[in-house]
């Protein structure tokens, strides 16, 4: 602890020592997007002629120290964006504000491993992956609903779960493992519709960054990835508005300043809201009521809301508020035996963040999180006249959070960061109601349970000379409550060594800790997934990995090669403490409101570890009319656990030995744009019946024999017979399901109009109407003529061949 | 613009192929048949008894003309010094040898073997763990109240002190036991003896693990059982001794409860069955494998050691 100290304190002395360097001034500011004044992150800004640069951070803000000189150019450039040169004397400090304007749709660039036009080979940060919300729209989509979740599953080192599902499973490490923060807001169940959707309405976000190894020290809380999503600021020119109609959904989205803006001076304040909602259930309910003579009403649906509000207090402090509120939503009512059921699921998170920029090279973010993600069922019943079953069963988290970050830049070769952030849990594992007249009335709670998560950190990327790239850190992460208390140091290291300008070679290691668990049975984004703590039983998770990796650029001049990269990656990670649901063991913690004893989750989760290494390979064109990435990714994943398959390891359900993804996109023209995507993946690893039985166990009947005066003597156990009994074989997992692969293709039409613009698309998921497993069964099939049923293995697929069509209309 | 919703359409009917489709056997791994036997002994038993069938293909054709019983088999049990043949018994179809030709003893092993004439071997071993001792029955009753019906229920759990060193199985049980000496029927002019009646508790099951527990994060502590209704008795609302109507409606009543102490293999076996059978067919859940310590084949030999506590219903 002390050393850990020593070395935060050493190198915050040190690091404003290095800036006090005589003659040096510093160039900071803002970059935005020309019109609407939407802040842009991760925007470039280097010293022409120079390997001396830096970027923008998640408000846009950059600073920049440089010796003194007469004149000094700086390209600021950010994917998608015109760059723009200005040349400065730096004979003292400046400001600088820059507008980046959009660029062409045709200049547009896909998904790039790293924003700005930095190239990947110089910077040390490996494994991250960045996705520009404008790509995600061409990409064809299940049903026309974009979802970043699923682009992310395109990318090699992430892959999906089940057919149509949107957890990510990055480097051998299910969707549990995965810190998903909307805004700096953790959102604890991304899913709508049981999987097939992700909360994220792509309107609203900004930026998407996925980093799945290579962790910086800001990052902790997960042992496989950090999806960092930010929401959009809003425009600050005038109202912008946007109407989007699909098969299934219909969005709409409204954002401007909220004050007139005065010529030459923009707003100073903006706002965004946007919503989405599906409308099966109202297709569906005349439907259902007519054919139940008006008794019955059920349906489905989920919807969100995103907004956010922006003030600039003074031009060195900005305030945010910004929420997300979402819910999933099944009920069926039936009027003539006064029977309703109920489901539903949703997040909330809230986020307040005070931006202050104390000089032009310290910049500070305060935020207050809040965040809830809760589940109901209730079920309402009446027996007879007089009695009624009522159950309500609640299971959920809720966070607040406090968050402050500082940035640092005291020197071009340094950008430093630090904070910390304290968050109290309140995990409420279930909470039961059970009514019934006819027995007393039974209150069942879980308790609550309270708990603290903190963590401080000091990173910095670091450029010692025109070779090193180096981004060093610790993290310190504690966790205290349910009767246990944790610090643990998490070091973090990435270096890159440039080999040549365009060429590099780079290596990282990351110890993460994770005191949260998420308990899941069935792999697919189920709403009954529990989330719970750490406890005396349940220790905290970890993995350490480690990766090394090679990044290119290719030369810019060729009209193949603009903007080429080429990453290969090859990984190995090794979590701790990793927690199951034993086999057969049940979500719903309903224990037997007669027993003394209690259930407890922990009861029903066994502990384990897990490993997975691979290579992964992305080769990514970024720029021209075409555009696009192959991504492969080879790799292994294996968990042991006492209580899984006898203590041995095994390959789990989604380790996937060959993943490809290939995504292209043409802009055929101004108007046109043309998109396909193909995917491969091996099959999933199953455990299917080899061979039945039947098993004879000791009766918890009894057998016995009567004496000659007729007393019950010699009460034995006896052996009865459970029929049907399944041999899955010794091991696990030992078979594999089909191969998946598929092909969706899409075609974007544009209409252009100085005021507004309109988007036909059409796309066909599964173009060649693959039938994917999504599980396979055994069942008996009747034969002809009488003869006796045979059993067969029968394949189930969930989408054939799905076309849609949407419209959005945007002024 | 019309093409292309013409060619939708196309799409649309050409997607109402079925999305279940039945699958070549040939990518299941052929099971092949092996021999499945059961049996569980302790120093309680009068009998030792084995079962042995044979286990079929998953996707077996349906003809039913092989049976799961093999009655041709060669089932031995030896103690390391003296080995005791079985005898097949065709009515109840167990394997079966009396307990004098082999006493059964605590902490000593046993090896069980099996072989059919067309050359399958396969064997077990086990070894008897030590008895543990029932500390107390605990008895409980509820009222309830009906309209004018009062319903009186009676309901045991049991609890015993788990060893604290060594990590322990067990399987628990009960029955209710009583002599129903007032109705007794002449048959041919001859009073029949009191007929004696057993009804076998039935424990609220652990929804993980039916009737067994294992001191797994709970070593030497007090372990308890589930609960079993023992009784229910219907008084009317005005009569308030409805004790007395359980010495009347089960005369001479006593609830035995016993505690069976088992092997490791028995635990993780009974368990599994159980587990896979409340899993069923469903194809979200993740499939129970059913551990087996039968070398060569399948099922499972274990070794238990019973106690018994008794507690008299007045």
């Amino acid at each position: 602890m002390r050393h850990v100290l020593c070395f935060l304190i050493g190198w915050l002395l040190l690091s404003p020592a290095l800036a006090q360097l005589p003659n040096r001034f510093t160039i900071s500011g803002y970059i935005h997007e020309a019109g609407t004044r939407e802040a842009l992150l991760g925007a470039t800004i280097r010293v022409a002629n120079r390997p001396v640069g830096t970027q923008t951070n998640t408000f846009g803000f950059f600073s920049i120290t440089l010796p003194a000189a007469d004149s000094v150019t700086l390209v600021f450039s950010l994917v998608g964006y015109g760059p723009q040169t200005r040349t400065v004397s730096l004979r003292q400090n400046q400001v600088l504000s820059v507008d980046l304007m959009p660029g062409q749709q045709l200049n547009e660039v896909v998904i790039s491993e790293k924003r700005g036009q930095d190239p990947v080979s110089d910077s040390p940060q490996m494994s991250q992956i960045d996705l520009p919300i404008a790509q995600i729209k061409k990409i064809p989509a299940l049903l026309g609903e974009k979802d970043v979740l699923k682009v992310l599953q395109l990318m090699p080192g992430v892959q999906k779960g089940s057919e149509g599902q949107s957890g990510l499973y990055v480097r051998g490490g299910g969707p549990d493992q995965n810190l998903i923060v909307l805004d700096d807001a953790v959102v604890y169940n991304a899913s709508h519709l049981f999987g097939f959707f992700s909360v994220f309405n792509g309107d609203a976000l900004k930026s998407v960054e996925l980093t799945k190894g290579g962790f910086p020290a800001r990052f902790g809380g997960r042992l496989s990835s950090v999806l960092d999503l930010t929401m959009k600021d809003g425009a600050r020119d005038k109202l912008h508005g946007e109407v989007g109609i699909g098969l299934i959904a219909s969005r709409i989205l409204v954002e401007g300043p909220l004050s007139k803006p005065q010529p030459g001076r923009p707003s100073r304040s903006s706002f965004i809201i946007s919503a989405r909602r599906t409308y099966l259930d109202i297709v569906a309910a005349p439907i259902i009521k007519a054919q139940t003579n008006g008794e019955t009403a059920a349906g489905y649906y989920f919807y969100d809301l995103n907004a956010k509000l922006n003030y600039d207090l003074g031009p060195r402090d900005r305030v945010y508020v910004s929420g997300y509120f979402g819910r999933d939503k099944f009920y069926a009512n039936d009027n003539t035996n006064g029977t309703s059921v109920g489901l539903g699921w949703g997040n909330a998170t809230g986020t307040l963040r005070w931006n202050h920029q104390f000089s032009q090279k310290l910049f500070a973010n305060t935020s207050l999180i809040f965040s809830n993600y809760q589940f109901d069922i209730a079920a309402n019943q009446l027996i007879d006249s007089q009695n009624r079953f009522v159950l309500e069963y609640t299971s959920g988290i809720r966070d607040f959070s406090i968050k402050h970050d500082l940035d640092f830049y005291p020197a071009p070769n340094h950008a430093l960061r630090f904070g910390g952030q304290l968050t109290a849990h309140r995990f409420t594992p279930s909470a039961i109601v059970l009514q019934n007249n006819s027995l007393a009335n039974i209150r069942r709670e879980v308790d609550q349970i309270d708990v603290l998560e903190g963590g401080i950190y000091a990173e910095d990327t670091w450029k010692p000379d025109d070779h090193w790239r180096i981004n060093g850190g610790l993290r310190l992460s504690s966790f205290t409550g349910a009767g246990v208390a944790y610090v643990r140091p998490e070091p973090r290291i990435s270096m890159g060594y440039l080999l040549r300008p365009d060429l590099s070679l780079k290596a990282s290691y990351a110890l993460m800790n994770q005191y949260v668990h998420l308990l899941s049975n069935t792999g697919i984004g189920l709403p009954t997934d529990l989330w719970v703590p750490t406890t005396e039983l349940v220790k905290p998770q970890q993995a350490q990995q480690v990766a090394v990796g090679l990044a290119k650029d290719f030369a810019a001049g060729g009209t193949f090669t603009k903007g080429l990269a080429l990453t290969v990656e090859g990984y190995y990670k090794r979590m701790d403490n990793i927690i199951n649901y034993r086999e057969g063991a049940s979500f719903l913690l309903i224990d037997d409101p007669t027993s003394a004893r209690r259930v407890r989750w922990e009861d029903n989760v066994t502990v384990g570890r897990g490993w997975s290494y691979g290579a992964e390979v992305l080769l990514q064109k970024k720029e021209g009319r075409f555009s696009g990435w192959v991504g492969y990714t080879l790799s292994w994943t294996q968990w042991q656990f006492a209580e899984l398959n006898g203590g041995r390891p095994f390959y789990p359900r989604y380790d996937r030995r060959h993943d490809i993804s290939v995504v292209g996109m043409y802009d055929l023209s101004p108007r046109i744009t043309l998109s396909a995507t193909w995917v491969y993946g091996t099959g999933q690893a199953l455990t299917v019946p080899t061979a039945r039985y039947r098993a004879y166990g000791l009766s918890n009947g009894v057998d016995y024999t009567r004496n000659d005066q007729g007393n019950v003597t010699n009460v034995q156990s006896t052996l009865y017979t459970n029929t049907g009994v399944r041999d899955y074989g010794p091991e696990k997992n030992t078979f594999r399901a089909e191969p998946y692969h598929r092909l969706d293709l899409g075609m974007q039409l544009h209409r252009k109009r100085p005021t507004h613009e309109s988007v036909w698309e059409f796309s066909a998921y599964n173009a060649y109407n693959r039938r994917n497993p999504f599980f396979y069964n055994i069942e008996s099939k009747k034969q002809l003529n009488n003869q006796p049923d045979v059993t067969v293995l029968y394949k189930y697929s969930v989408f054939p061949i799905v076309p849609s069509v949407s419209y959005s209309y945007k002024f | 613009m019309k093409a292309l919703f013409y060619s939708l359409i196309l799409l649309i009917i050409g997607a109402c192929g079925s999305l279940r489709n039945e699958v070549d056997p040939s990518i299941l791994s052929a099971g092949g048949e092996k021999l499945v036997v059961n049996g569980y002994i302790s120093p309680q038993d009068t009998l030792l008894t084995v079962k042995v069938s044979r286990s079929k293909p998953a996707l077996v054709e349906p003809s039913e003309a092989v049976p799961f019983v093999v009655e041709n088999a060669t089932v031995t049990i030896s103690d390391g010094s003296k080995v005791v043949a079985f005898r097949y018994n065709s009515v109840r179809q167990f394997y079966q040898a009396s307990i004098a030709l082999m006493p059964i003893k605590t902490g000593q092993t046993y090896t069980l073997t099996a072989s059919t004439p067309d050359g399958k071997q396969v064997s077990a071993q086990a070894t008897v763990p030590k008895p543990v001792p029932i500390s107390a029955i605990n008895l409980d009753s509820t009222i309830t109240t009906t309209g004018l019906a009062k319903t009186k229920s009676y309901r045991i759990s049991f609890v015993w002190e788990d060893p604290a060193t060594e990590t322990n199985f067990y399987q628990y049980e009960g029955y209710l036991q009583w002599k129903d000496s007032k109705f007794t029927y002449p048959i041919g002019g001859q009073s029949e003896a009191p007929v004696p009646n057993i009804f076998v508790l039935q424990f609220n099951r652990d929804r993980a693990t039916g009737n067994l527990l294992s001191d797994d994060r709970q070593q030497g502590s007090l372990l308890t059982s589930q609960s079993a209704n023992v009784a229910t008795i219907s008084v009317q609302k005005s009569d308030p001794k409805a004790a007395e109507y359980v010495t009347y409606t089960y005369p001479g009543a006593r609830v035995v409860a016993q505690l069976l102490n088992t092997d490791e293999s028995f635990y993780r076996y009974t368990n599994a069955v159980f587990r896979q059978r409340q899993v069923g067919n469903s194809p979200f859940a993740e499939p129970v494998l059913i551990p087996s310590n039968i070398v060569g084949g399948l099922g499972c030999f274990a070794a238990y050691n019973r106690t018994e506590k008794v507690l008299p219903l007045k």
